[in-house]
């Protein structure tokens, strides 16, 4: 039975993912039905509790990439952007080098590619070479969240719950970056759209023209540096 | 407490506009603005506690009213729950706040309670169809509840099968079910097995003595136990421990109700408003000072009246009735964006404004208990507005029937067609969880 929320409470993936999977979700071609490439096997019943039509086969009007692998991610980008539409969105959710933080994912056998510092930068730089330039990249989990969390905890354990209360809230708050300390986060949402045929790419949710990222000059130094550290 | 009866029925009938107006495939759905968490992304329907309110509430108004429509409005709520049972038992989206996920706590002892109302309405009347309700809430009770749920050696119903985590109110709720379930089956097992013991480890978490007394702290997990107390949480303890006091005469079960309704009365602001949340230290967050939430607190006094409960919540009424706005939807707080701290803006926040199904179906049920027999006027829900902020900008926020849009300076940062299981439109602040 195709339906939406399937998936049971005590067995739903960590927040960061889930994040990720409902922003993407924001992405209006997403709510029809895409394609679908979902790398990890864990993530699959979260992807399949919000998106239970999918599109068989290509072309599609948008793909949503979860978990591109360490062993095959170029052949794989080039399959996915082949297949989109021209002017329909690639959104990829991708485990960043701090998603080794996360407990939960111990058990994941899977490599992704963005555990290794720098393969995202490269995955984005993949894109604009095949004409589906990144137009927003948001860290989920950000690691000043982190931190607050940890504060959170700390104080909750000394004896103040109303401080931990207020550190956990803030924490939320600061949970999704854009920017350079979006590579300081645990997952990556890449929102990317293939060019259409000599037209102007259309912007990514809530992000207006001027907002969305340079591929040239110091938005591929912030990239390179982000990753990097 | 005194209400105007006329009043009440002119907001019952404005909120049952504004409920249909929130359907969509699949049931009533919407973003929701809650304490733990929030979900604007997801806004298809959810089968959550949401029934357990417009079921009752419905339910009140066929009784009072005799107007077929609102029989056949808690029909269809039914259906709803019947059509988004997974093989498995649980409901589609259970999860409130949470969602999109299943197996929500209490959300689908809550679904259950709204069937089992339906279902022993629909006996009474000798309609057959009833069987149909009952059964769906018995399977999910017995393949949740029992099968998942359900401790021996704990002697109650946990709030996740993997772990001993115990949380009063939403046990509380079980037990609610649990009761409709003896009366539906004519068994005792029901009562006898799981609701008594769990009520009396409700009780285990109910503070004696100081200016606490009568809270009931918010949960435990094995021995540990978290001494917050949440008034709206402390209100959904008290249906259950009166049916205890009912089932078993003993006073010590209506003594514990009542006492949770003295604290409440206690940490009651002049305005009505109760805060948020109440620390052991004697601080409090006020924030988000709750509205449409507080349906359950009046929802709980009026259950107490009968005991001799005669704390006065008019101020509370006052306070929620008049969150009721053009839409006929009660908005869910103030000072939303005070939460992690400061003091609220002068303009809301956009989650102070939003009606969300889930709170509203809690003001919904307790006013639908106080209306004057007799129809209730024609209503329709009326296009809205409202400058707000969120995160730092200015928006302005707009709802008619058919769609919300928060919009900074005329560019839509979030839009949500109703009846769309996702906003269409979700700006990155809207990703909030």
């Amino acid at each position: 039975m195709n339906r939406i929320g399937t998936c049971p409470v005590d067995r739903l993936a960590p927040l960061d993912y889930r994040y990720a999977l409902d922003a993407a979700m924001s992405v209006p071609e997403m709510q029809a039905t895409p394609l679908v490439r979902c790398n990890v096997a864990t993530l699959e019943e979260e992807v399949c509790q919000r998106l239970p039509n999918r599109a068989e086969a290509p072309p599609a009007a948008a793909v949503l990439w979860v978990e591109p692998l360490a062993a095959g991610w170029k052949d794989e980008l080039q399959t996915l952007v082949a297949a989109l539409n021209p002017g329909a969105p690639l959104v990829v959710v991708a485990s960043r080098p701090l998603a080794r933080l996360l407990p939960e994912r111990a058990s994941w056998g899977e490599q992704p590619a963005g555990l290794t510092p720098g393969t995202l930068g490269q995955l984005r730089r993949a894109l604009h070479r095949a004409r589906c330039p990144v137009q927003a990249t948001y860290g989920i989990h950000s690691l000043q969240s982190i931190g607050l969390h940890a504060l959170s905890r700390w104080a909750e354990r000394w004896g103040w719950p109303d401080l931990g209360d207020r550190l956990h809230f803030l924490a939320r708050l600061r949970y999704c970056m854009r920017g350079p300390l979006a590579a300081f986060a645990t997952v990556a949402l890449i929102i990317s759209r293939k060019q259409q045929n000599k037209a102007q790419p259309v912007s990514a949710p809530g992000v207006r023209a001027e907002e969305t990222e340079p591929e040239t000059g110091a938005g591929t130094r912030t990239e390179r540096k982000g990753d990097a550290a | 407490m005194l209400l105007d009866s006329e009043q009440v029925n002119r907001a019952v009938a404005r909120l049952d506009a504004w409920l249909e107006t929130m359907r969509g495939p699949g049931g009533y759905g919407g973003p929701v603005a809650h304490w733990w968490q929030q979900s604007l992304v997801y806004t298809g329907p959810g089968h959550d506690w949401r029934y357990e309110g417009i079921i009752a509430g419905y339910l009140q108004l066929w009784k009072y009213t005799g107007e077929r429509r609102w029989l056949d409005k808690v029909r269809r709520a039914g259906d709803d729950l019947v059509d988004a049972q997974l093989e498995n038992g649980h409901f589609a989206a259970s999860v409130f706040e949470l969602n999109p996920a299943t197996a929500g706590t209490p959300h689908e002892a809550g679904c259950d309670s709204g069937l089992l109302l339906l279902a022993l309405l629909l006996r009474e009347q000798g309609d057959p169809s009833w069987e149909r309700y009952a059964a769906c809430a018995e399977r999910n009770v017995r393949c949740f509840y029992i099968e998942q749920l359900w401790d021996e050696s704990m002697q109650a119903f946990r709030d996740d099968p993997r772990a001993p985590a115990f949380v009063p109110n939403k046990a509380a709720t079980v037990c609610e079910t649990m009761f409709l379930m003896a009366e539906a089956t004519g068994q005792d097992i029901w009562v006898e097995h799981y609701a008594m013991p769990t009520i009396r480890r409700i009780l285990a978490h109910q503070v004696t003595g100081g200016p606490f007394d009568g809270a009931m702290a918010q949960n435990s997990l094995g021995p540990r136990r978290i001494e917050k107390y949440f008034p709206i949480y402390n209100a959904r303890c008290v249906s259950a421990l009166l049916r205890g006091y009912r089932w078993t005469n003993q006073e010590s079960y209506a003594d514990a109700a009542l006492r949770v309704m003295g604290f409440l009365r206690r940490w009651m602001a002049p305005d009505g408003s109760l805060p948020t949340v109440i620390y052991p230290n004697r601080s409090v967050n006020r924030y988000p000072l709750w509205i449409a939430p507080l349906g359950d607190v009046l929802h709980a006094a009026n259950v107490c009246r009968s005991y001799g409960f005669e704390a006065d919540f008019s101020e509370t009424a006052r306070w929620v009735l008049a969150g009721q706005d053009e839409t006929g939807g009660i908005q869910t707080a103030r000072g939303f964006a005070a939460q992690a701290g400061g003091t609220p803006g002068s303009l809301p926040d956009v989650r102070d404004v939003l009606h969300v199904v889930g709170w509203c179906d809690k003001v919904f049920r307790f006013l639908s208990a106080h209306v004057r027999k007799g129809p209730l006027p024609v209503a329709t829900s009326d296009p809205f507005e409202q400058p707000c902020t969120f995160r730092g900008r200015s928006l302005l926020l707009t709802e008619s029937p058919t769609e919300l849009v928060v919009a900074a300076h005329q560019e839509p940062r979030y839009r949500w067609h109703k009846g769309q299981p996702w906003a269409g439109l979700a700006a990155p602040e809207f990703w909030l969880r």
